[in-house]
């Protein structure tokens, strides 16, 4: 035998992997425990959707909203103010977040949010790869604020009106985030604290803005530092055009590194509150129509409630 | 589960760039092959943990996977190797205690697998040899004859030029010939 037939051999006969141990290793994957909440397990829980307090006021604290498909007015208070450049909407975005109160939530409540996500398909992979434009569901979630309690996820297909429900398990981190800076400067810090998902550190620190929006309760405080924060990340850029689920938006969009997928946040164009989420496929990716997008996410509702599947 | 043979691994990232579940297929083509390779460097329980951890790095990085190359296993066994650098002081201890005692404590330690004894004096004597060699050389070594890749495969893997794995792979065989006792000259590559 020579030397590398030895190495080649050198505990060869170990047994396989433990089919239970790749099964939790393959979960992992697409469902690493937050903060910060992976962005693109989109389709598990309870990753899923977007959280903001914003939206409360667009549903709940502006009455005197158009519909969205009405032709949009001036903003009600002094001057119509429009952001020029990327940085400029994040600025305002803030500006818009400190002016909102702040939900107050005791311990045993829940936050509660609802969504609608529409994420594309790629259908028969093994013969023609054919894609299937993105399905629109309405997510109801309920989180414990404190994330002692067990969740409730309540889905709802859209166009079916087929309804799933499906308990979470509790031992989350809070719904309702406390710990998080409201300084501008210590939140730049923190978006750029976590390690680098491979993607460079301006891409890192751009998801996890998504990451800490979606699907659980930040102070306004806290809001306004982290779209202040983003400011400040290099390469973005203004989509004046991005509306969502109906809304008129303006988004705010980086580049993957790979220059095939666009990742927008998206305000509305005129208060800029903070609307949702998209992806937007820019370049040659099969079997991708160009220009598609691919996945987005409205937030509709943000609210505290006393017990999971309550609606406020 | 889907058939997905007749796409390439490069395809299936590709997809999973917009749409993220379709990663699973190249977990499912991919882990058994990676857990196996980490198993028989760092023992069977910690490769559970470095499986997972290599495929969650993918999955985080496959959208700047370079999509000039078909076959993904390269990159995925470059970010196992990466990895096992944080646990060089685990394997080297290993190996040190084969080469000692000539009881294997990635399968002692293993409950899952029947205990071996008395391991050859051949075996213990490269247990020897892997405890010295640099950290590259192992990985070139053990990428070469253990996941059986081709040197360009090794050299994309370890970010390094083809003839880089092959001085490395010469050195390390060297060694290893040197301490079985045959002569220095390499037969056959």
């Amino acid at each position: 035998m020579n030397d590398l037939e030895l190495v080649e051999r050198f505990r060869a006969d170990l047994p396989p992997a433990d089919p239970a141990a790749l099964s939790r290793a393959r979960a992992r994957m697409f469902h690493t425990p937050p903060p910060p909440r992976r962005r693109w397990a989109w389709g598990l829980v309870p990753a899923g959707a977007l959280a903001a307090a914003v939206t409360v006021a667009v549903v709940t604290a502006r009455p005197e909203d158009p519909a969205p498909t009405a032709v949009p007015t001036a903003p009600t208070t002094s001057a119509p103010v429009t952001a020029i450049d990327a940085a400029g909407v994040f600025r305002l975005a803030a500006a818009e977040a400190r002016t909102q109160p702040a939900l107050v939530a005791k311990p045993g409540q829940f936050v509660y949010v609802e969504s609608i996500d529409a994420t594309d398909n790629v259908e028969n992979l093994e013969t023609k790869p054919t894609w299937v434009p993105p399905k629109e569901i309405n997510r109801k979630i309920w989180l414990a604020a404190d994330g002692v309690k067990a969740g409730l996820l309540r889905t709802t297909v859209v166009k079916t009106g087929e309804v799933n429900e499906m308990p979470l398990d509790g031992r989350t981190a809070p719904a309702y985030v406390t710990d998080l800076p409201t300084d501008s400067k210590k939140m730049r810090d923190w978006l750029y604290s976590g390690p680098d998902t491979g993607n460079g550190a301006d891409a890192t620190a751009w998801n996890k803005i998504g990451d800490t929006l979606r699907e659980q309760y930040l102070p306004p405080d806290a809001q306004a530092a982290i779209f202040e924060a983003a400011a400040t990340i290099p390469g973005t850029t203004l989509v004046k055009q991005a509306d969502v689920a109906g809304r008129k938006g303006i988004a705010v969009s980086r580049l993957a590194d790979s220059k095939d997928v666009r990742f927008d946040y998206i305000f509305d164009a005129r208060t800029y509150d903070f609307l949702g989420e998209r992806v937007v496929v820019v370049g040659d990716l099969k079997p991708y129509p160009k220009g598609v997008v691919s996945r987005w996410t409205a937030q509709l509702r943000v609210a505290i409630v006393d017990r999971a599947g309550q609606l406020p | 589960m889907t058939h997905t043979e007749v796409m390439t691994d490069q395809d299936l990232i590709r997809i999973s760039v917009a749409q993220p579940e379709t990663f699973g297929q190249i977990f499912d083509r991919h882990a058994t092959t990676i857990h196996h390779y980490l198993a028989r460097r760092v023992g069977r329980s910690l490769a559970d943990d470095l499986t997972a951890e290599t495929f969650l790095i993918a999955f985080r990085r496959r959208d700047n996977y370079d999509v000039s190359h078909q076959d993904c296993r390269p990159w995925l066994y470059g970010i196992a190797a990466n990895l096992l650098r944080g646990h060089q002081r685990a394997e080297i201890r290993q190996y040190r205690a084969l080469a000692r005692t000539g009881v294997d404590p990635v399968y002692a330690a293993d409950d899952r697998v029947e205990a071996r004894v008395d391991a050859a004096d051949e075996v213990r004597a490269l247990a020897g040899v892997l405890a010295k060699l640099a950290p590259g050389e192992r990985d070139v070594l053990t990428l070469v004859s253990q996941a059986q890749l081709s040197y360009p495969e090794v050299a994309q893997a370890l970010g390094i030029p083809v003839g880089t794995v092959r001085s490395r792979l010469h050195s390390a065989r060297k060694r290893i010939r040197t301490a079985l006792g045959h002569d220095g000259g390499l037969d056959d590559e």
